[in-house]
Parts: structure tokens; C-alpha cells; sequence
């Protein structure tokens, strides 16, 4: 019949497996019953359908499925005992009142201010930087454009690699005892440290994720 | 007065609790490398001002029990307490352990927490490769990937010292360590932040594209690729690349580099990309990140270059070494960890010292 | 209770070794092959199976009727495949090419089908490779797995409507690159 309209492509991709509405599935069926155009294009899809099945169930030529499967056996063993020895910690809930706590805090500022006051001037200094670094958020020698301080930040320096989070430091790396010669960064949101002992010539990659 | 005692007593308990640290190294039962030591000398947690420093120091001695040579090896170190960010890893690349021997990994790790939070570090094991390039581990921080890729540029470098020494003979190889000791010392790098994530911009932006290295032998090529720069910073990179090749691609890093206004370059970031690429198809990366460079620089210009692509098989490519001599990635990419493990050699030893080295391969 | 075929009967309690070993053996592959065909590649696969037979068995005390042991742990899977996308759609890849030219190939109802067998895998592989995650994703699990429409929409987390459209989009472009195969 010339002209005549047939059930678009997409209808027909459904209607093999039954994944259409009823209606429209007997809708579909009387059509195909008298256009053998699309009764053809059903078969057809039946076929793409059943060698999509065979070749899934096909293990990929470049796989030697032996091997595979024994590291991967070998694999879920190290994580389910990996599982086991890392538990979750509950962190212990102390409940103090505030009465208390005021006084502990309290006591502990004045503990702190006679440790401070009484140590050497070039620790004081050290950590004089080290609370500024806290406090600023800024530990190096570059200084970068004020931004909203929201996130995480990973701020690689000659120094090492920190992660910030909301201008806080939160985890940082840094080596005294071996030279450091690289860092990099993945905008992925990792950073890694090269560092190499001057001693064995080892070379240690240490990085950080920010997740 | 009793009270008093006792609220001074309860304040010490709580400072001694916040410097207590717990620390374990966590290996699998059936581990291909077992422990035979651990030396936490020098691991503890100090109190300073709001937060507490963590220097994590340990010092592993490890056996190689399998009947292969482990070639690289990473730890994943944890922190109980979780923070958003808080994972940090320890690889140790160019390793050449024969089963049996014994080797050391120093960790060596500043972890800063706010006191309150506690104190426990795991060092668990992520991953070994072993010189056939099979991997055993449970692979969270994608270690087998990055082992695998060093290992590639190890067995690269060594033939390419190798084949001096062959042609040139020991001059022609002390050349080559003196070249290579000299670029890894005039490296420059003014520092940077990364953001994940969109990122805040005040400053007016202006689109920047890259350019991109040729290639010749990489199965993808980068064709066009755009960043937003808003004054010293960089961020949204988009880059589209083609598949050349005849195998279907599933991983890819762009090196991404940057000059400033001073005409300095320097390699910032690598952009990695997972991908479903077939062979002839182009698509397109982006990444929602920004880079934030020094008050003082200023982004003038910005060149790409592939390098590393993991094909579905498994199997990498990584530049040759005649694509790494081009002028500008000899300034700006960092030799790989064996090359600097071989001017190490060579700085201690000298040049038979590091001859010797290169007859073990 | 008499063990169906191909199952063994677990109760709900922790498994012993022996069965945690038998029941990785008995649906390793079909896991691995379910995964690899979503994620498209081999070393993520192998992953991805490792962690859901670990999700698996760590989580045994959900597994109460045997006969579904099969049908819930591929429901981990192709959610940990799934989730797998989801998390590396971080950095977005998007086609911008029409499909490639096919390669040349005999007519599949040929008597040599069996030696064609390695050719028509390697197209069906790249004409699996022109779907979206999300078309190839409804595909595998409604075409392979046998999963009802319903419950892939809500492993994809849309729509019954949506992943019609996913799956019809996927048949007709698989169709379509075999038909050009032809050509």
C-alpha cells in the first residue's frame, strides 16, 4: 500500500520484550499482523536481542578468565578480612555540663598561657607561625587572592602539600627527614609529594586525597 | 577547694587524651609481602594552640613471600576520625624485590587535627605491583594504575640509558645524568591551590585557549581545549580529543601547562579523564576545578599534552622518550621517579655505580 | 529444603569459608561479565566485582531467600556499576561525533557463523561502546539480565518513562550500527 504509515522504530524496539503499555502493545500487535514491513522489523529486533544475550555471556577474548578469577578470589579475601580488622570506632560520648566545662576551659587557657610563657623564644616563634598558619589559613610564603574560603583546598608549596578545608588545615605533608623534589597535583583533587632519602636514595610518593 | 582539684585534674585527663595516638599497620592475611618490623620511633601526637600535630614516622620492614619481583608498592594511610579529605597514601616506585629479600617503607606523614577529635592512624596496604605487571591488593586509591604507569616509565628510561651507554659509551652517559640532574634543579614552581567544585569569581574572566603539543605516536589528540582565567586563576578546563587509535580507550591525562607573564612555564596540573572512547570517536573532558596561582602571576598563555592513555585491555601508553625531549616538556616535566632514582645512583655512586645498576635490567 | 540447581542453601547467618568460597566460584563470572559490560573496560570491572562480592558477604544477614541469591547479588553489582558511573561523571564525557564506519563483515546468517563468532563480538562490543552509561546500563540489565522495566528505572533512579526511552534509544543504535555493518 503506498504511503502507508508504519510503527516508528522506537515503538517497535519495545514492543518485542513486552515493554510497553497494554494499549499500545495491542495497538502495536494489530499493526503488525497486516504490515509485514514491520513484522520484520520485530523479527529483527528479537534477533539483536537474543545475540546481545549470547555475546554478554562471552568473556572477552583479551581475558585470561583463569588468572582473573583467581586474583580477584584472592582479592575479595583481602577485603573481607580487611573488613574485619577496621572497625568502626564510636567516639565516646562525654557529657559535661556547662558549669564544668566553662571551668575546664577556663583552666586549661591558663595552662596553656604559663606552657607558652614559659618556653624557649624560638619555639614560641615556631609556633607563633603555626597559629597564624591556623588561624589564616595561610602557611606559605605565596599568598594567593583572597576567594571564598569555602571547601577544600589543596595547596601545593616547596614545602609540602596541605589540605584546607574552609581555611582550616586539616592534613598536611611534609618530610624532615628525606629531601622533597616534586609535588603535583590531579584537578581530579589529589596532590603528591616526591620525596627522595638522601641516605638509601629511596624514593617515597606520598599524596593526599581530597575527597 | 576539692572541686577545684578535681576540675584541675579532669583538664590534664582531657589534655593526656588528646595526645594519646593509636597507630596499626593492616596487612590481609594472605598479603604477598609480610611484615617483619615496625618501628613507630617518633610517631606522636603534640598539642599546639587549637589543633594537634600527628607526625605519623614509621619505619616498615617488609619480606617479599611471593615467588615474583615486587616492583612497586602503596599504602593507604588513614585516619580514624573522618574528615572530608582525610586520606593520604605512601607509594614506594623502581623497587626490583626479589621473592624473599627484605625491604624497608619509611612513612613519614604531619597529620594536623583538631584536638578533641582523637589520634589513630592505619596504614593499610593498597597495593603491590610485580614486575610481570600483575597487581594484588584492594586497589581503593586506583594504585595499580599509577605503579603501573611508573613501571612503564622505568623499563622506558632504562632502555634509553642503556642504549647511550651502548652507543655513546660513559661519556655519553655521564652526559645524560649531568643533563638530567641540571633540568631537575632548574625546575621553577611557584606554588598553587586547587579547587574542587565551582569556585567563587569576582574578578571579570575571559576565556583562554590551549594550545596543544603534537604527538605523533599518541593515540589521542587533543584538538581544542578552553579555560576561564580569571586573574591567577584557571579553571573549567574543557578539551576535546580524538581517539586515533585502533582500541577502544578508557583512561587519559593531560599534562597541563601554564606561562606567565614573565614567560616562565610550568607544569600545574594533570587533567585524568575516565573515559568510554572507541577507536575514531571524539569526545569531549571537562573538569569542574580551578587552580589558583600566586597573587603575582598572571596567566598569559596555556599549552596541553597527552600523557598517559589506559586502553580497555589494560594495557598504557606513555610518551617515548624522543616525544619528552621536545624542548619545552624537557623544562617543565618532572623526570619519572626512575630517572631520578638513577641520578641518585649516580650522584652516590658515580658512573660505574649506576652502570652496574643498569646491567640488573 | 532441597537445593535448587546451581544454588546452595544459605541460612541467615554468617557464612562459613567454604560457602563464601563456593559462593564467589558459582557467580564470579556472570558478575564480572555483567559489570564489564556497563563499565566497559576490563581493570575497573575487576574492581568493581571485587567490591560487590565484598559488599555481598559483608552483608549476608540481608540474604533471606535463597532462591534470590543469584537475582540480589546482581542487584549489587549493577548498583556498585552504576554508582561506579555516577561518581566518575565527575569529569563529563560526551560524544560529539556521529557513529563510526563499521567494519567490513560477512552476513551473520552465513553457515560460517561459529568462525564469525570473535568478528560479531568485536562489533557488538563497539556498537555497545556508542551507547550513553545510561542506554547501554538499561540495556544490559533489561536485555541480559532479564531485570523488569520497573526496577531498572529505579536502579537508574528515573523514571519507568525515562528508561523506555533509554532502552528503545539503545535497541535502535545497536540496530542501527549493525545495519550499516551490512553496507
Amino acid at each position: 500500500m503506498r504511503g502507508k504509515a508504519h510503527i516508528p522504530e522506537t515503538t517497535l524496539a519495545l514492543y518485542v520484550p513486552g515493554d510497553l503499555p497494554l494499549w499500545r502493545r495491542a495497538l502495536v500487535r494489530l499493526h503488525v499482523a497486516r504490515c509485514a514491513w514491520c513484522r520484520q522489523m520485530v523479527d529483527v529486533y528479537r534477533s539483536d536481542r537474543a545475540r546481545l544475550r549470547e555475546i554478554a555471556a562471552e568473556m572477552p577474548e583479551s581475558v585470561n578468565w583463569n588468572k582473573l578469577a583467581a586474583e580477584m578470589t584472592a582479592n575479595i579475601h583481602v577485603g573481607l578480612a580487611a573488613g574485619e580488622c577496621v572497625a568502626p570506632r564510636r567516639r565516646k560520648q562525654v557529657s559535661v555540663g556547662w558549669r564544668p566545662a566553662a571551668a575546664m576551659a577556663g583552666l586549661a587557657a591558663v595552662l596553656v598561657c604559663a606552657w607558652w610563657l614559659n618556653m624557649p623564644s624560638n619555639t614560641t616563634q615556631e609556633l607563633g607561625r603555626a597559629f597564624h598558619a591556623i588561624l589564616t589559613g595561610r602557611g606559605g610564603v605565596n599568598t594567593f587572592p583572597a576567594r571564598d574560603g569555602r571547601g577544600l583546598v589543596v595547596e601545593l608549596s616547596s614545602s609540602g602539600i596541605d589540605l584546607r578545608e574552609n581555611g582550616s588545615l586539616v592534613f598536611g605533608v611534609s618530610q624532615d627527614q628525606a629531601k622533597l623534589v616534586d609535588v603535583s597535583a590531579s584537578v581530579q583533587g589529589s596532590a603528591s609529594a616526591r620525596y627522595v632519602d638522601d641516605k638509601t636514595g629511596q624514593m617515597t610518593i606520598t599524596s593526599v586525597y581530597a575527597q | 577547694m576539692r572541686s577545684r582539684a578535681l576540675l584541675f585534674a579532669c583538664a590534664f585527663a582531657l589534655a593526656a587524651r588528646a595526645q594519646s595516638l593509636s597507630h596499626k599497620v593492616t596487612l590481609p592475611a594472605d598479603s604477598p609481602v609480610t611484615l617483619m618490623a615496625v618501628d613507630w620511633g617518633g610517631t606522636d601526637a603534640t598539642a599546639r594552640g587549637g589543633a594537634f600535630f600527628v607526625d605519623v614516622r614509621a619505619s616498615l620492614s617488609l619480606r617479599n613471600s611471593s615467588q615474583k619481583r615486587v616492583r612497586a608498592i602503596t599504602f593507604a594511610v588513614l585516619s580514624q576520625e573522618v574528615t572530608p579529605g582525610g586520606k593520604g597514601s605512601v607509594s614506594v616506585p623502581s623497587l626490583d624485590v626479589a621473592p624473599g629479600d627484605v625491604f624497608p617503607v619509611g612513612i613519614d606523614l604531619r597529620l594536623l587535627r583538631s584536638i578533641g577529635g582523637g589520634a589513630a592512624v592505619e596504614v593499610k596496604l593498597d597495593g603491590v605491583l610485580f614486575d610481570d605487571l600483575s597487581f594484588f591488593g584492594p586497589n581503593s586509591l586506583q594504585s595499580r594504575r599509577t605503579m603501573t604507569v611508573w613501571e612503564l616509565e622505568a623499563r622506558r628510561d632504562r632502555q634509553y640509558f642503556k642504549k647511550i651507554l651502548e652507543t655513546a659509551g660513559g661519556k655519553g652517559l655521564q652526559d645524560a645524568m649531568l643533563d638530567s640532574l641540571s633540568r631537575q634543579a632548574d625546575r621553577s614552581w611557584p606554588g598553587m591551590q586547587m579547587v574542587r567544585g565551582r569556585a567563587t569569581v569576582t574578578d571579570p574572566e575571559r576565556e583562554l585557549s590551549f594550545a596543544f603539543l603534537e604527538m605523533p605516536d599518541a593515540p589521542i589528540q587533543a584538538t581544542n581545549g578552553i579555560a576561564r582565567i580569571s586573574g591567577s586563576e584557571a579553571r573549567a578546563p574543557r578539551i576535546e580529543i580524538r581517539n586515533r587509535s585502533e582500541r577502544p580507550i578508557r583512561y587519559l591525562e593531560i599534562g597541563w601547562i601554564v606561562k606567565d607573564q614573565q614567560g616562565r612555564e610550568f607544569l600545574a596540573a594533570s587533567l585524568p579523564a575516565e573515559v568510554n572512547l572507541a577507536p575514531g570517536r571524539s569526545g569531549q573532558v571537562a573538569q569542574d576545578a580551578a587552580l589558583r596561582f600566586p597573587e603575582r602571576t598572571s596567566i598569559q598563555a596555556m599549552t596541553g599534552f597527552v600523557s598517559t592513555v589506559g586502553f580497555t585491555d589494560g594495557s598504557y601508553w606513555i610518551p617515548s622518550r624522543a616525544s619528552l625531549n621536545d624542548v619545552r616538556l624537557r623544562r617543565v616535566v618532572t623526570p619519572s621517579p626512575e630517572e631520578q632514582r638513577l641520578t641518585q645512583i649516580y650522584q652516590k655512586k658515580g658512573l660505574n655505580g649506576l652502570i652496574e645498576e643498569l646491567k640488573k635490567f | 529444603m532441597s537445593e535448587a540447581p546451581g544454588f546452595t542453601r544459605y541460612d541467615a547467618v554468617a557464612l562459613s569459608t567454604e560457602q563464601q568460597n563456593r559462593f564467589v566460584s558459582q557467580n564470579l563470572r556472570r558478575v564480572f561479565l555483567l559489570i564489564y559490560r556497563i563499565v566497559g573496560n576490563v581493570p575497573d570491572a575487576q574492581d568493581l566485582t571485587q567490591e560487590a562480592f565484598i559488599k555481598a558477604l559483608q552483608r549476608q544477614d540481608q540474604l533471606k531467600d535463597l532462591d534470590k541469591a543469584a537475582h540480589w547479588l546482581s542487584r549489587i553489582a549493577s548498583n556498585t556499576a552504576i554508582d561506579f558511573l555516577r561518581r566518575s561523571g565527575r569529569v563529563s564525557f560526551s560524544d560529539i561525533e556521529e557513529m563510526p564506519e563499521p567494519f567490513a563483515s560477512s552476513p551473520d546468517d552465513s553457515p560460517e557463523q561459529l568462525l564469525l563468532r570473535a568478528e560479531h563480538r568485536e562489533h557488538l562490543e563497539s556498537a555497545l561502546g556508542v551507547l550513553t552509561d545510561r542506554e547501554r546500563t538499561a540495556l544490559l540489565l533489561r536485555d541480559v539480565e532479564g531485570m523488569p522495566a520497573d526496577e531498572v528505572a529505579e536502579r537508574l533512579n528515573c523514571s519507568k518513562a525515562t528508561v523506555r526511552s533509554h532502552i528503545a534509544n539503545g535497541r535502535v543504535k545497536l540496530r542501527r550500527f549493525l545495519e550499516r555493518r551490512k553496507t
